[in-house]
């Protein structure tokens, strides 16, 4: 059974139309990829993932996505990158938006690095394989956070875009934590249509 | 979502102002999902829903409420409230017109075919949008048509221009 799918409380079920291509674990690394994305198969992705972060207890980090056009050789770094999403928060405070119009990496705003504290999400892409299109994605997390001495909710739902039409045939995780921790497992799904 | 996805139904638009989606409703699933990704138009334009009840009839009465987020990657987000509408006019927004441009929603439909219940749906998006330059846009929504009928199907249409798309329907077990 894959590992994402038993994490989500999918297996030993027919995944019909969802087909998995990869299910990843990773712990010690700050980076890891996807290099098969069956881009030409599938106009939509689904994600789902569990991040554990290691860095400085108590401390937050973030998750990042960078794509590649040509097999994971390089991902894009440049300011193209937009993102507009809501932070929502258990605590009772306001909630925030988060928007950017030039940035350089897809954000998975993050969690603590704490016992049991972890990042949950799940992802739709789009258009990855399409050379005339963007690439967009929308996505809603759930974590919890080290702030002001306790630790609080987030849930962060929204749409992000790589405003650079052209095929994307890889994906690459980064972090700002020292690196992802023990239990850390991703699973990447196309969507037949 | 937990289970198994099934896909039941597609339907293509090409350079339309509306096209359909017949008959992929039915009893056998209480929960669908609707892909709607590549929705390209020919200016920057919503891509509306309506409902098609069991008799073949686009639901067109003011019967529709739906809320949702305008979340813009230049701006401040804008929260969208309407009732009493005569479709879930905020489906999509795309603007085609842009190269690489194109819009993508996914949404769930609940209880579409239960009689004695409305229908309802959630639904969130991801394009691009014209806002003196092309910025990043995202929708998180609601909806639900305020009538208790058996629903089979869905409407398209373009509050301006065309549309070119295939929309699929998967029923989630």
């Amino acid at each position: 059974m894959p590992l994402g799918a038993a994490r989500f409380g999918l297996g030993g079920v027919d995944l019909g139309k969802l087909e998995l291509i990869q299910t990843q674990t990773v712990s010690g690394a700050s980076t890891f990829t996807f290099t098969n994305l069956k881009e030409s198969t599938y106009n939509v992705h689904f994600m789902t993932g569990i991040i554990h972060f290691d860095g400085t207890a108590n401390s937050n980090y973030d998750a990042y996505i960078r794509v590649s056009n040509d097999g994971g050789s390089t991902y894009e770094s440049g300011t193209d990158y937009q993102y507009a999403y809501l932070n929502a928060k258990g605590e009772s405070s306001s909630f925030n938006d988060r928007r950017d119009t030039a940035e350089n990496y897809f954000r998975i705003e993050g969690a603590a690095d704490r016992t049991a504290c972890s990042l949950n999400f799940y992802i739709y892409f789009y258009n990855l394989g399409d050379s005339g299109k963007f690439s967009f994605m929308t996505f809603q997390d759930s974590a919890v956070i080290y702030t002001g001495g306790a630790e609080q909710f987030r849930s962060r739902f929204g749409s992000q875009v790589y405003d650079v039409a052209e095929t994307i045939n890889a994906l690459q995780f980064s972090t700002n934590a020292t690196q992802y921790d023990t239990d850390t497992a991703m699973s990447l799904y196309g969507i037949k249509e | 979502m937990v289970g198994s996805l099934e896909f039941i139904k597609s339907a293509t638009g090409s350079s339309v102002s509306s096209f359909s989606i017949t008959d992929c409703f039915t009893d056998k699933y209480d929960v669908y999902k609707v892909v709607a990704d590549d929705i390209v138009t020919s200016t920057e334009a919503f891509l509306e829903l309506r409902f098609i009840n069991s008799s073949g009839t686009i639901i067109t009465t003011s019967d529709y409420d739906f809320a949702d987020l305008f979340l813009k990657a230049n701006t401040t987000f804008v929260e969208r409230k309407v009732t009493n509408d005569d479709s879930i006019f905020d489906f999509n927004l795309s603007i085609g017109s842009v190269s690489g441009g194109a819009g993508n929603t996914i949404a769930y439909i609940f209880n579409p075919t239960n009689a004695s219940s409305y229908t309802f749906l959630t639904f969130q998006a991801g394009s691009v949008y014209d806002d003196s330059g092309t910025f990043g846009f995202g929708q998180k929504g609601i909806g639900v048509l305020k009538q208790a009928s058996d629903i089979t199907g869905l409407h398209f249409l373009t509050n301006t221009g065309t549309v070119t798309s295939t929309i699929s329907v998967y029923g989630v077990k």
